[in-house]
């Protein structure tokens, strides 16, 4: 496998999953590699069905997603699969474990799963999961499955600007729908009650039936969110969950909202990364720049508090802020 | 050492055949992410196939298996085997648990490439896996 | 009762006696921790700050005295009470091991029919009247020997079963001379249970004369070890009906075990191993008592294999504990009232985990010491030993020897089984019993209060404490907090091994396969299909499994494909890295 990013822009646009695999880990790492074989698979992007699942531990997000995969394995699609799983905040490792139930595609060549850490950098995993998405969309997964715990803004970034939003929970975990997070509740497409088969599950519906009607109320959306029951273990309503989807993609497109999509994904991605330039840029600057020592020095003596010393910083810098 | 800031060593832990004890693999798991590496599990009863497919998947650097039943001489040649068909022939293959000595130059001879026999203490492998990781990026920085 | 009273002057009247007054006894205690302890611990100092039991890690203290019974409001006769009686701290035996020592048992199973029945003759020959059947990990996964994932796997480590042919060639024993077979199959267990009902009939041998014993508390594979097949609830159900399917059949049999050793195997402390083998105990009796069946009917059935560690105390009263919480959740939980309801049924044996591959004839003092806790704590109705070299590979014949001889040795040269419960009334048995009795009710609320054990596995509360205890531990002994001799002490620098190693022959596995093969060609594959339908129907239809896999065994359906007709409307079970643990 040639290791030059147009070596691997051809494998990938070649479908070669080891290709693809490591383009996703030099995005995810930065590696300059990454953005010159990312400008070019970028024309064959756009294509993919993107699903974003989520919802609290426990809700058997990754059986739905296991059983999603084979649903649409039947239906002839191939499917990208991007898993995410926290890091540890100490040492930033981290122990990726959803694939275990995933494992009944691992010979499957038209399925390719990637597992995620959260990694901890700021903005960094709604770009790392969107850059690993456009590498499937390249190599024409027709439909790409993210699924994450739903914590935090990155996590709801990636859900949120997914085409369809799955929200999955289920019966027995207690204060089960206030685990469902307002800023999901709004970004929900379809909700999903998994483990139907248990006891509680009607309440369960209940409740979430009077939160879309809530919902419904105070801002009505073009498209009105089913709520599905499925069991995921047996497969049970994982068809009509699929067919929901598929409506909605269908949806989406008719109403051209399939492209607004990708287009709010490239403006997040765009917003994201001139963060990330500016601050690299003002940082070495500073660095640069013999007032910092200086103001530090006071900093820590206790002549100056922080607000004051970072304004001088940039007024020594000349950089205009209003 | 700019262009590894973000670079963290995967690693793929496997259970092969039917073994299905997890306490060597729930323990090398836990020391490896406290050492701050990425370790992607893949349950149980795998065959080497699927083992090497996700390792594929995955990208990982390492792939480690944990064996506590007697298919060893069986399982760890083949998923050797299969990482070289599948162009993964660069990741680092190694091995833990219950494996007598005497099988060890043969299952080096097939591509293993570490033995961990029972009773290695964890840092013991999370030193071997740093100083390679170390070597590893070393050598990609001078190379390219 | 009147408490005994041989010796007026032994102070363990005080703590036997709450009436008389201890507050002389508290300035006593006090004075000699000022005047006497106090100054030789500010002279030499303590060896360990501060000392803590091995598994639970609560702090030992330097002296045990009747002010700790009192504290924790010890009373004799409510606490510990006489052996045979309520609640049982003691014994479950009226008379403990006087009357007879406990079935010495040794595990053994390995290669093809044949293979098993000869080293089970060689077993008895040892002196040894029980067995105990591992069967290689394809049998107890529920696959036959040809299924690709289980390749290397035949006969290695356990006895290889494809189909009744196998356990026919078995059962080639002198049946006359066992007293009891523990089988150890637990997921597929209608097709093992069926397997040996038929064997036997096929053999000629009369049920009555000995007791089979299967292992049958799925439930724990969930939470360890893993050999389970089906999503747990199915499990539960399967077990359920195999239970119901002995009692009716054969009453004289064994029908569940909760192997709890498996628990403190994979490094469940104390109180984790009895809260969570009792809990799943619970779950087991609730599914019975669902079916109609009255508590004092099938309480007297359930049995758990738990054993001891090199924790001496902790793994003693434990023991003691057991009996008493296992009295006490059939009394208050479940109003049973015959005494056969409260009395546990326990094996116990040595543990395993503090075996090591290093200098391993260092394990046969290991297992001497952990038999002799055995039997201190009141062993149970069975013990058996594991072996020093299993950490090598399967066992030779010098390990069985040895482990044989080292239960003769702890019960006819040692006399610590000629008195009933010997430690009861130390002052520090007594009390560390009292806190492991407290810790497991306290945890079992617990898990009571997340609905359950199937609760609590569906959401992986067992496997993360136990994977966190395995970190712990693991920690201990690489920090060197916890030492190992042979591990992390007295480690010599050049290990040589020192005993001969059991290899099974290479040819085991090409032949189990040719001869499944060639009977899945000559049976009659009409009968097997219209057994392995009935098979699915029961499954789906929730009637007992076992009669249907009775028909599909003697149809000469095979292992693997009876148990993949339970796959077929079970589903299999996949656990995700949660719920595994890791």
């Amino acid at each position: 496998m040639s290791q030059t990013a147009a070596g691997i822009a051809a494998g990938v646009l070649a479908r070669e999953i080891g290709a693809g695999a490591r383009l996703i880990r030099w995005l995810e790492e930065s590696d300059p590699r990454g953005r010159d074989a990312l400008a070019l698979i970028y024309p064959h992007t756009g294509r993919a069905h993107l699903i974003g699942i989520t919802g609290p531990p426990g809700a058997g997000k990754s059986t739905l997603t296991n059983a999603l995969i084979s649903e649409q394995r039947k239906r002839g699609r191939r499917v990208g699969v991007i898993a995410i799983d926290p890091s540890s905040p100490f040492s930033g490792g981290a122990v990726l474990g959803d694939r275990v139930r995933m494992q009944t595609h691992a010979l499957d060549t038209d399925v390719f799963i990637r597992s995620m850490g959260t990694r901890g950098q700021l903005g960094g995993l709604s770009r790392a999961t969107f850059d690993a998405i456009l590498v499937q969309d390249a190599m024409g997964y027709d439909v790409v499955i993210v699924e994450t715990v739903g914590v935090g803004q990155d996590e709801l970034d990636i859900v949120s600007l997914a085409h369809s939003t799955v929200i999955v929970s289920v019966p027995g975990l207690g204060d089960e729908v206030q685990a469902i997070k307002a800023g999901l509740l709004e970004a929900g497409d379809l909700f999903v009650v998994n483990k139907a088969d248990r006891e509680g599950a009607d309440a369960l519906t209940r409740q979430l039936e009077l939160m879309l009607h809530l919902r419904e109320q105070t801002r009505p959306h073009a498209w009105k969110p089913p709520l599905m029951h499925t069991t995921a273990l047996t497969g049970q309503g994982v068809a009509a969950l699929t067919d929901a989807l598929d409506e909605h993609l269908a949806t989406l497109k008719a109403s051209g909202a399939f492209t607004q999509c990708l287009i709010a994904r490239n403006r997040h991605m765009f917003d994201s990364l001139l963060r990330d330039l500016a601050a690299q840029h003002i940082l070495a600057a500073a660095s640069a720049q013999p007032a910092t020592a200086a103001l530090i020095h006071a900093m820590q003596a206790g002549q100056i508090d922080p607000y004051s010393a970072a304004t001088q910083l940039v007024a020594c810098m000349s950089l205009q802020f209003p | 050492m700019t262009a590894f800031a973000n670079r963290r060593l995967r690693v793929l832990l496997a259970k092969l055949g039917m073994d299905t004890h997890t306490i060597g693999v729930t323990v090398i798991a836990h020391a490896l992410r406290d050492a701050g590496f990425e370790v992607i599990f893949t349950g149980l009863k795998q065959t080497a196939e699927m083992v090497a497919n996700t390792a594929v998947q995955e990208d990982v650097d390492v792939v480690g298996v944990s064996s506590l039943s007697a298919a060893h001489m069986k399982h760890l040649p083949k998923l050797a085997e299969f990482l070289r068909q599948k162009g993964a022939g660069d990741k680092l293959l190694i091995a833990g648990g219950v494996v007598p000595l005497e099988d060890i130059p043969q299952l080096e001879r097939a591509g293993v490439q570490k033995i961990f026999t029972m009773g290695t203490e964890t840092k013991t492998i999370v030193d071997y896996l740093q100083t390679w990781w170390a070597a590893k990026l070393a050598a990609e920085q001078s190379g390219g | 009762m009147a408490i005994p009273n041989r010796h007026p002057d032994n102070p363990v009247r005080d703590a036997l006696t709450p009436e008389r007054s201890v507050s002389p006894l508290t300035d006593a205690f006090n004075a000699w921790q000022q005047n006497t302890q106090g100054p030789e611990v500010a002279k030499r100092g303590e060896r360990q700050t501060p000392f803590k039991t091995q598994a639970l890690h609560w702090p030992v203290h330097p002296l045990y005295t009747p002010l700790d019974l009192e504290a924790a409001g010890f009373d004799y006769q409510r606490d510990v009470g006489f052996p045979g009686e309520y609640p049982y701290t003691r014994s479950v035996n009226p008379n403990g091991n006087r009357s007879a020592l406990w079935t010495m048992a040794q595990v053994t199973g390995f290669g093809r029919g044949t293979d098993w029945a000869k080293r089970a003759r060689f077993m008895l020959d040892q002196g040894l009247q029980g067995l105990i059947l591992e069967h290689d990990l394809a049998t107890t996964n529920g696959y036959d020997s040809d299924d690709p994932l289980a390749e290397g796997e035949v006969g290695r480590a356990g006895l290889a079963i494809d189909s009744l042919e196998d356990l026919e060639r078995a059962f080639d024993l002198p049946f006359d001379r066992l007293k009891y077979l523990m089988s150890v199959c637990n997921a597929p267990q209608p097709v093992n249970l069926a397997m040996i009902i038929a064997a036997l009939e096929a053999k000629g041998v009369d049920p009555k004369q000995f007791v089979l014993h299967i292992v049958n508390g799925i439930l724990i594979e969930y939470t360890c070890v893993g050999r389970y097949i089906y999503p747990p609830k199915h499990g539960l159900r399967i077990a359920t009906d195999c239970f119901e399917y002995m009692i009716e059949h054969h009453p004289n049999w064994a029908p569940i075990s909760i192997i709890s050793a498996q628990l403190y195997a994979a490094r469940a402390n104390p109180v984790q191993e009895l809260a969570f083998s009792l809990s799943i105990a619970l779950q087991h009796i609730d599914a019975l008592l669902e079916r109609g069946h009255s508590i004092d009917k099938v309480a007297p059935y359930f049995h758990f294999v738990t054993g001891i560690d090199m924790d001496f105390f902790e793994g003693i009263c434990k023991l003691r504990a057991f009996r008493k919480i296992w009295a006490r959740l059939m009394r208050e939980r479940y109003k049973a009232t015959r005494p056969e309801a409260m009395k546990v049924r326990v094996m116990s044996s040595p543990g395993t985990m503090s075996l090591t591959l290093q200098q391993p004839l260092n394990n046969i003092s290991r297992l001497a010491i952990m038999a002799t806790a055995c039997a201190l704590g009141g062993v149970g109705e069975t013990m058996t030993t594991p072996l020093h070299d299993e950490a090598h590979a399967l066992p030779a014949d010098e390990a069985i020897r040895v482990g044989a001889a080292i239960q003769h040795i702890v019960a006819h040269e040692t006399g610590v089984a000629d008195t009933i419960d010997p430690l009861a009334g130390s002052y520090y048995v007594e009390t560390l019993t009292r806190q492991i009795e407290d810790a497991v009710m306290t945890e079992i609320d617990k898990i009571m209060a997340m609905g359950g054990a199937l609760a609590a596995i569906e959401r992986g509360y067992f496997q993360r404490e136990l994977a966190r205890e395995q970190c712990d531990r693991n920690r201990a002994l690489e920090d060197g907090s916890r030492k190992l001799v042979g591990v992390n002490h007295l480690v010599h620098a050049e290990e040589r091994r020192e005993i001969p190693i059991f290899k099974l022959a290479d040819e085991v596995e090409a032949e189990q396969i040719e001869r499944l093969q060639e009977l899945r060609k000559r049976r009659d594959q009409n009968a097997v299909d219209v057994a392995l339908a009935a098979v699915r129907d029961a499954a789906r239809s929730g009637t007992n499994l076992v009669p249907p896999c009775l028909v599909a065994v003697k149809a000469y359906a095979t292992h693997g494909e009876i148990c993949n007709a339970m796959r077929d409307v079970f589903g299999v079970h996949h656990p995700d890295a949660q719920t595994a643990g890791v």
